[in-house]
């Protein structure tokens, strides 16, 4: 007799099994994979990913995607022949609000960089440029949604719980998946946007403190000594083998849970270790801006990454501008100036320190926000959201540098060529990970699931 | 067979004579050729080809639904040429020569020579006699239409052995099925165990010690059922089993999205269901209320509030895309209805056919089209009928008395108001903006729809002028002067009855409802392989609602409809065995699990509809059982594992996680801190209430409840996960609250002297109390050695303590 409790061993041993590392140790995965028909269809060229989210939206005209004929209409209204959108402020008759940059081409395939973003300029050689991503969402909580599961409904499982499905984690005494704001606490739609939705709660995203402990529960409260500690989980394993001996064999469970205690002792010794940054030198840290008030805190995040990578964990979101920073309905000269400080030189930091420990070419690095910004003004000096045509860059896991890919038309408000929806955004960022967005499935409800909503399609110029 | 055969000598006849096709065309066709066209080739294109190809999409300009489209062809060319296979597109096209279709498999060879025979012919296309209906249904395969789910409920024979293990019918579908395979179930579990087991899938809680103590010295069948009996008699057995409807129904007391604002009053609707299983409401009315309560009965206060069901989608009030917004909601509510009632998922047949199950695109939107009249309301009427004639006379009182100021204010604040109102209107999309502006008489009933959206966003707005930084000058003081005198009144006014979320229609004249991106209009209907007519709607005259929901409930409490009670006997089945007779409780299609005792199923669906839909009956059944009293070992352990590892056929009793809040509601109850407070308004989760009362704000789930695999409230949930991860070993060992209730536990326990003696009395006290069983001479020996290390004993009791809590038998039922 069999049942179909367990659509596959992985999940088998994962939702009875002892967590994330065991899966992917265990070398199941890998036949697991092979059977259901995951097995890259093509060399995965990228191991991890880095995901920047600049939340609350950068604007694309002001940063990486320069609009001469923006100048040139400043003041009108937005001639018709762009078609009608939705503005979630609604200031639909507002003014073009001509870009105050000054631009320059960069590095040597020429890549148009403002001076908003001097140290990002100086890796574009590193970077591809999609000039052209699109989505759904008019709001922060509809985009910020759609950015992490393809849908702007909340519900589903984020990207990076897909990950983790598909590719479990390369440590056992880490998290697969990890998130880290720069601001706790304060991200649109909370913690639902690392949730593993409808999968089983093995995959969702850990959030990581920049702070002691790094996660939560990670200590015991107050000041137990790590001998009590030890002879508590000593007698722990006692009582539950007594327990687990005769049951064991009816409910394989008990064995994982008895594990799982073996496992979070081992955690609480690699997290701490993950994110003690003592031997990090003065210049690295300064490389990361953590020598500089405006730039030490994300600085910090991006280092964490940097380590958290090399340490196995597949997937790190890092948010800045947490609580829609970047949301410049008004003012957008202050808001952007302010935020390009902080992130500018950490953001740059991180690739090249990537680059130069090797890491890149297998790290996949993605800047970007929700939506970007719209051509025409709010409040007379700020952009409203621009879900209709936006940029987000790329960096190594096999992306070539040195490229711009996509336009937007004469004013930045839609994309144009090659036009990327989030969903193929995601099933780009799966196929360069070695997974066929198509088959990767989960079934839930009588549904066969997939990541990207059983749209999307990758965008293969990234690789050059 | 015989037919066909007819039928090609037939057709081979008539290719003998080399007749014309013209002369066939002209000819009536003969009744061999209507009945191959009506068996084989009509509904070979319907299933095939008509959604790309029918009246809702041609695809590449291509219609295949009548001879004169087939004729005059695509994009491509003709697409049959009558009595020339060879010359015909669709053959070539079948054949996977050139085009391709359909395209995701290619049809059986069988099926082609058919169209191929049919072409030959001469492509007669009979006058269709069939209704829009039965058209319908010309979309389904035989499998499809014989599928187990959709027949109907048999009352099947029980099975007759006289084996003293039997104590009900359920042990004879049981013990046929292990018998067959050449095992025997296990003995019935020892008195501490089944208890434990009892209390848990009853009330969530575990018995007290001295019940315990009782049972074990008395386990006679009388004292078990007694047992049974209060315990379903109890309110804890209503907060149990309530847990699983609201996982159901997605319950929360918040919008979700970003602003995820408090809904208040909303909770009404969580008491509403406890109560209903407390007091054994017929499933029947159950669902008849939460889905029509306000048209079948109006006047009820409790059906007002079980229509709460149709209010619990997720929502964002700063969306100003009205239109999409709303669709999302009525999918929501589609989706829901269908997971929950019918155990059928739609929400794959929302933008095309259903690959899989006989679920049409039109059956989604049929089902939708009950709710397209919705309008949420908040009602005043959670109060008896006097107490609101008594607010309405006091504020009617109060009114009188302001009546002057109140005019003067609202003077001063309209042209403010009213700018303010258009300035967001403007704001909307084109596609939405031009009907806010006419009066609410003027919009359709779909419009009023929208703007009911829109006003809630703009009356948001409206709240938020700061009139006294507003007004300058005189008018400020003008300004001031007024509100001072209205605050005068302020005590004759009285205190604001509380308003609850329930439902409407926009009025008794209901919206189009359209199939998703189309312009084709369908009407209300059920599941078109169970019935496919359009559902013959009853509006009561004068009433304010369509009566569609009505319809409905009563298709889905009908005691012919094969799937509610079947979902229903199952759902409840699966809270005391870990999984359902059918494993995908909210799935009985194709992609679903068969039913592993499809009898006992049917058994079980029949004895529910026949005892007037009481849910307790059927726990009874179930408790009454040696099935569900099994041990969770069985002696012929290791031969069972060899032929049925995962226990389908229920040789044992499966050993089960407790869930999220059992979990969190067991440490309180272990700590003695639990407040069995029953109903009310929902509390903070510091509070020592039951989990189902605490808030559930869907941004911020509970810590706790969230590790232990709770909802997110989001999606409906039919059955809850159990994982095992190292963080929740974390949190068991670290988390604050958690090391609270162990040292809460340990300091109401603490042995007074470390004299073994002592000891020994207060371990087996702890072990009766967190385990509900007495306590064994190498565990008091363990307990012994860790008590006496060199720590206090105060500090080596609390860590005891918290171990205790951290085991698996503390987690764990067997």
């Amino acid at each position: 007799m069999t049942s179909n409790r367990f659509q596959t061993r992985r999940e088998m041993l994962s939702r009875a099994g002892a967590g994330f590392g065991a899966i992917a140790l265990s070398g199941l995965l890998q036949d697991e994979r092979v059977r259901a028909g995951e097995k890259a269809h093509h060399t995965p060229t990228a191991k991890n990913v880095i995901f920047l989210f600049m939340e609350g939206g950068p604007s694309a005209m002001d940063l990486f995607d320069p609009k001469p004929k923006l100048r040139e209409l400043a003041g009108q209204p937005l001639p018709d022949s762009f078609g009608p959108i939705i503005t979630p402020m609604g200031e639909y008759n507002a003014p073009l609000l001509a870009d105050k940059r000054k631009w320059k081409q960069h590095g040597e395939a020429g890549t148009w960089v403002s001076d908003w973003l001097p140290n990002i300029a100086n890796c574009v050689d590193d970077i591809a440029v999609i000039r052209s991503l699109h989505g759904n969402g008019l709001n922060h909580s509809n985009g910020v949604c759609q950015m992490n599961t393809c849908s702007i409904r909340g519900g589903r499982p984020s990207l990076g719980s897909w990950v983790s499905y598909g590719l479990g984690t390369e440590n056992s005494n880490l998290p697969g998946f990890v998130v880290l704001e720069d601001i706790p606490n304060k991200v649109f739609n909370k913690s639902r946007n690392w949730s593993a939705g409808f999968m089983p709660a093995v995959y969702q995203g850990t959030a990581l403190y920049n702070s002691n402990p790094p996660i939560k529960n990670l200590t015991p409260p107050g000041s137990l000594s790590s001998d009590r500690q030890l002879e508590k989980l000593e007698l722990l394993t006692t009582v539950n083998k007594r327990h687990a001996s005769k049951l064991s064999k009816e409910q394989s469970e008990l064995e994982a849970r008895i594990e799982s205690f073996e496992l979070a002792y081992r955690m609480q010794q690699a997290a701490p270790d993950a994110v003690d940054l003592a031997s990090e030198t003065e210049e690295t840290k300064k490389l990361y801006g953590m020598d500089q008030d405006d730039t030490k805190d994300f600085g910090k995040n991006c280092l964490l990454a940097r380590r958290l990578v090399e340490r196995g964990v597949r997937f790190v979101q890092l948010y800045h501008g947490c609580g829609s920073k970047w949301d410049a309905h008004q003012n957008i000269e202050s808001n952007h100036t302010k935020n390009c400080k902080a992130s500018d030189k950490p953001v740059a930091g991180l690739i090249q320190d990537l680059k130069r420990r090797g890491l890149l070419e297998e790290t996949l690095v993605i800047w970007g926000g929700e939506f970007g910004r719209t051509p025409m003004s709010e409040k007379g000096t700020g952009r409203d959201h621009n879900a209709y045509g936006f940029t987000m860059f790329m960096a190594g896991g096999g992306v070539k540098g040195g490229q711009v890919i996509g336009t937007t038309d004469e004013v930045g408000l839609h994309a144009v060529e090659d036009r990327m929806h989030i969903k193929d955004l995601h099933t780009t960022i799966l196929y360069l990970l070695g997974i066929d967005n198509m088959k990767l499935v989960y079934h839930h409800q009588g549904r066969p699931e997939r990541p990207t909503l059983n749209e999307g399609s990758p965008m293969l110029k990234l690789l050059g | 067979m015989r037919c066909n055969l007819a039928f090609f000598t037939f057709v081979f006849a008539l290719l003998n004579l080399a007749l014309s096709n013209t002369f066939l065309m002209a000819q009536a066709e003969s009744s061999q050729q209507v009945k191959f066209f009506e068996e084989k080739i009509r509904p070979l294109l319907a299933r095939h080809c008509y959604e790309c190809h029918g009246d809702k999409k041609q695809k590449s300009g291509l219609r295949v639904d009548s001879i004169d489209a087939l004729i005059k062809g695509g994009d491509s060319g003709q697409a049959v040429v009558p009595g020339k296979p060879g010359e015909s597109l669709l053959l070539a096209a079948v054949n996977y020569d050139g085009l391709e279709m359909p395209p995701k498999e290619k049809l059986s060879s069988e099926e082609i020579d058919h169209l191929a025979t049919w072409i030959r012919s001469g492509a007669p296309w009979p006058q269709s006699n069939l209704t829009p209906a039965q058209n319908l249904t010309l979309r389904f395969t035989e499998s499809q239409k014989n599928f187990w789910a959709f027949q109907p409920i048999q009352i099947p024979r029980i099975p007759n052995s006289n084996s003293p293990w039997v104590t009900n019918a359920i042990d004879q579908f049981v013990l046929q099925k292990l018998n067959a395979h050449d095992l025997s179930p296990a003995q019935i579990a020892n008195p501490e165990k089944l208890l434990r087991r009892l209390y848990f899938d009853l009330t969530g809680l575990a018995p007290s010690s001295d019940t315990v103590t009782d049972f074990i010295a008395d386990p006679s069948e009388e004292h078990y059922r007694s047992i049974v009996d209060s315990l379903l008699a109890s309110p804890q057995y209503g907060e149990r089993w309530a847990r699983f409807w609201l996982d159901l129904v997605r319950y929360a007391e918040s919008d979700g999205y970003n602003s995820d604002s408090y809904r208040s009053g909303a909770w009404h609707y969580r008491d509403y269901v406890i109560k209903a299983f407390q007091n054994d409401k017929p499933y029947d009315q159950f669902i008849q209320e939460q889905l029509a309560g306000d048209e079948l009965a109006p006047q009820n206060l409790e059906a007002q509030i079980a229509t709460g069901y149709l209010r619990h989608w997720i929502y964002e009030y700063n969306q100003r895309d009205a239109k999409s917004q709303w669709a999302i909601i009525l999918n929501d509510i589609t989706d829901v209805t269908g997971d929950t009632f019918l155990g059928m998922g739609m929400s794959c047949a929302r933008c095309h056919d259903h690959k899989f199950d006989p679920i049409l695109q039109e059956d989604y939107f049929r089902l939708q089209a009950f709710f397209s009249p919705l309008l949420p309301i908040n009602r005043i009427i959670n109060a008896p009928a006097e107490k609101i004639a008594e607010y309405q006379q006091k504020l009617l009182i109060w009114e009188e008395a302001t009546k002057d100021v109140r005019q003067q204010i609202d003077e001063m604040q309209a042209s403010q108001k009213k700018s303010s109102r258009h300035a967001q209107y403007s704001k909307f999309p084109l596609d939405v903006r031009p009907f806010l502006f006419k009066s609410p008489a003027e919009r359709s009933p779909y419009e009023q729809q929208l703007a009911y959206l829109a006003d809630l966003q703009v009356d948001a707005q409206i709240t938020k002028i700061k009139w006294e930084d507003h007004f300058k000058d005189d008018k400020k003081a003008q300004w001031e002067e007024l509100t001072a005198k209205l605050k005068e009144f302020d005590k004759l006014k009285p205190l604001a009855l509380e308003v609850l979320p329930t439902i409407t229609d926009v009025g008794a004249n209901p919206p189009e409802t359209f199939i998703q991106d189309t312009d084709e209009l369908v009407q209300p209907g059920i599941l078109s392989i169970i019935d496919p007519s359009d559902t013959l709607i009853q509006q009561n005259v004068g009433a304010p609602t369509t009566g569609r929901r009505t319809a409905l409930a009563h298709w889905i409490t009908n005691k012919k409809n094969p799937l509610t009670s079947r979902v229903m006997v199952n759902r409840i089945w699966q809270h005391y065995f870990g999984e359902g007779i059918v494993a995908t409780p909210s799935d009985f299609g194709i992609l679903g699990s068969r039913p592993t005792h499809p009898e006992l199923l049917d058994y079980l669906a029949s004895e529910l509809t026949s005892n007037k839909w009481s849910i307790k009956h059927i726990h009874r059944l179930i408790l009454h059982s040696s099935t569900y009293r099994q041990s969770a070992m069985n002696p012929m352990g290791e031969k069972a594992r060899g032929i049925d590892f995962d226990n389908v056929l229920l040789w044992r009793a499966n050993v089960r996680r407790l869930d999220a809040e059992q979990i969190r509601d067991s440490l309180l109850a272990a700590s003695g801190e639990l407040d069995r407070k029953s109903l009310g308004p929902p509390v903070e989760a510091s509070k020592p209430r039951r989990s189902i009362y605490l808030k559930v704000i869907r941004n911020q789930p509970n810590e706790l409840l969230m590790a232990f695999d709770g909802t997110d409230n989001i999606l409906s949930t039919p059955e809850r996960m159990t994982t095992t991860t190292p963080n929740q070993a974390l949190l068991v060992l670290n988390n604050d609250w958690i090391v609270e209730r162990a040292n809460k536990l340990a300091a109401n326990t603490e042995p007074d002297d470390a004299s073994p003696k002592t000891l020994d009395a207060a371990v087996s006290h702890l072990h009766l109390h967190l385990f509900g069983r007495p306590v064994q001479d190498t565990e008091l020996a363990t307990a012994h050695k860790f008590l006496t290390k060199n720590t206090s004993l105060s500090a080596n009791w609390q860590d005891y303590c918290h171990v205790l809590l951290c085991s698996n038998e503390f987690f764990y039922l067997d």
